[in-house]
């Protein structure tokens, strides 16, 4: 072997089979969730949210070798947008979401085309900037955005104009969950397109796919843009199930957050997204329940040692598991 | 007849350091020519030039009449233009074998099928992981995968560097039978000199960076005093190892 091998599974996925057998069991699972832990939608679709804010960052960390620290940059774009047009008497939810896409779209090529030329450290440091302009913006501009105190009026009208955001945020939850269930397709269609093979490649190595007559840059805005428009659309959804957009949504803070959820559940697998979301938010709250105060030490700690013990994240331990199994059945 | 491929005086490196210098050569449409040379001499950062992976200090580089010697590499590939073996193969890891087939179409004689049927190993693992396949099928994908573009000029780095004999022997079987379709141009760089020489009717030799030698194979071959001088003690054997 002479190339230095990169993240990601080895191809064709070790458990196809298994998993074109189990997909829509998770999703019917999750669907029935309602009937079977009743008072828990709010926090099931802070979950779905951050699963398409998590998928839309993995297209650019584990696909196309993108990493950013200002990811939450676009995030926020979605959700101010969003909430800002509510505020002034657009409240169509899906009309608003897809205005917080072309937003966000629009912020990721101006961004994009300006970043994806640099690679690296410095490239890491620009997306971070990114994020931090964007968020000094929307604390200065407290007219348009509330600043610190965040937004407020956020209001949206019933989903095509029948399931009103109702209280208990069943609306929300189900809404959630099929945008997640579509921005799943598209991301897995398109990973799988000859899009996403140029991606892998330009990931693994550049001047190769230059070489065979790939435009780099052009390749790694359109991947930027598409993420953004996706990150946009999860903010406008955390706005509307929320009714209401707060800074942090344009925070660094989030912006490693959801990071690091995306390492945990393992990057360039796809499911990483729905693994690492939810561990992390599992993690988080049994560790602030036994330390409100210092919650994070036990969060760097675990995300220490999978770093250095399971590079793949959760879903890497998983696949060496199969494989080694596999490997013992072969032997028998 | 107009040469598809012209170096005039072309003078490139890596950042500051200069390894080729003043190389003047010209390929004609479907020619085939091969370059020479001992360890070191800049055959690899000639053809790195050609398909726009180093710096250029000087010269021009003229490609089906147009100067392309300040494109990027990917605009040269592009239109069915350059196709690059490199030396290092190079194959994608985490795509297949067919995917890295795929990724590198345009348009053409050569697709997927052909390519299969030129390297029926490659169609035998085409769901294998880039990194399930043995070198000389590596090789036979790097190939491939060049081939898929249709390009009009093919340039092949020491594609049998690290090669099993048998292999090295149907690789060369295959590079025949591509010559002979001649719907491309090929510059090889090869070690084994005395099958480059019978493979290529016109070589050019470098030493240090420089041209030494620019003329016809089967004079050189004559020649034992010239083998001796530019290839070590007796050309093929110092050479083939």
């Amino acid at each position: 072997m002479t190339a230095v091998s990169t993240s990601g599974p080895a191809y064709p996925a070790a458990s196809s089979q298994l998993r074109r057998l189990a997909l829509p069991l998770p999703w019917l699972a999750t669907a029935a969730l309602p009937l079977f832990l009743p008072g828990y939608e709010p926090l099931a679709t802070q979950i779905l949210v951050m699963i398409v804010f998590a998928l839309s960052l993995d297209l650019l960390v584990g696909y196309a070798g993108i990493v950013t620290l200002g990811h939450a940059g676009l995030f926020g774009m979605g959700a101010y947008t969003a909430g800002i047009l509510s505020v002034y008497g657009i409240t169509d939810p899906l009309l608003t979401a897809g205005c917080a896409m072309l937003v966000a779209a629009a912020t990721g090529l101006v961004f994009g085309w300006a970043m994806l030329r640099t690679k690296d450290l410095t490239l890491l440091m620009l997306t971070m900037a990114s994020a931090f302009l964007l968020y000094e913006i929307a604390n200065k501009a407290t007219w348009l955005t509330g600043g610190e105190d965040g937004l407020q009026g956020v209001n949206f009208s019933s989903l095509f104009g029948t399931f009103a955001f109702d209280f208990r945020g069943i609306t929300a939850f189900y809404y959630s969950l099929a945008v997640l269930f579509v921005v799943f397709l598209a991301v897995r269609a398109l990973i799988a397109s000859p899009f996403g093979w140029s991606l892998r490649g330009i990931r693994e190595n550049s001047a190769r796919m230059a070489a065979i007559g790939c435009p780099i840059l052009k390749r790694r805005v359109i991947v930027y843009v598409i993420s953004a428009a996706l990150a946009g659309l999860a903010g406008a959804l955390q706005a509307q199930a929320t009714q209401f957009v707060a800074l942090y949504s344009l925070s660094f803070e989030l912006s490693g957050n959801i990071l690091i959820m995306l390492i945990l559940g393992g990057s360039g697998r796809l499911y990483g997204a729905f693994i690492g979301v939810p561990a992390f938010m599992f993690a988080q709250d049994l560790l602030a329940k036994q330390d409100p105060a210092n919650w994070f030490l036990g969060l760097g700690i675990i995300l220490i040692v999978l770093v250095m013990l399971a590079p793949g994240g959760i879903l890497g331990i998983a696949e060496r598991v199969m494989a080694a199994i596999r490997r013992r059945r072969g032997a028998a | 007849m107009a040469s598809l491929l012209r170096l005039d005086g072309v003078t490139a490196g890596y950042g500051q350091t200069v390894v080729i210098e003043d190389i003047s050569l010209s390929v004609e449409p479907g020619g085939v020519l091969a370059v020479l040379g001992r360890n070191g001499t800049g055959k690899s950062t000639l053809m790195k030039t050609v398909a726009g992976h180093t710096r250029l200090h000087g010269g021009g580089i003229v490609f089906a009449g147009e100067n392309i010697e300040r494109r990027p590499s990917y605009i040269r590939t592009r239109n069915n233009g350059i196709g690059y073996v490199p030396q290092t193969r190079d194959i994608f890891q985490s795509l297949t074998v067919e995917e890295n087939l795929l990724i590198a179409t345009q348009p053409g004689h050569w697709n997927l099928d052909r390519v299969y049927e030129l390297f029926p190993n490659l169609a035998a693992r085409r769901n294998n992981g880039g990194r399930e396949i043995s070198g000389g099928e590596q090789q036979m994908l790097s190939i491939g995968r060049a081939l898929m573009g249709n390009p009009r000029l093919l340039l092949l780095d020491e594609p049998m560097e690290g090669l099993a004999p048998v292999v090295v022997g149907k690789l060369f079987e295959v590079f025949e039978l591509l010559r002979d379709r001649g719907d491309f141009a090929i510059i090889l760089v090869e070690q084994y000199v005395n099958l480059a020489l019978d493979f290529a009717p016109h070589t050019i030799v470098l030493d240090r960076g420089r041209v030494v030698y620019n003329g016809s194979s089967s004079d050189l071959a004559g020649n034992p005093e010239k083998m001796a001088f530019y290839f070590g003690v007796s050309g093929q054997d110092a050479l083939a190892g």
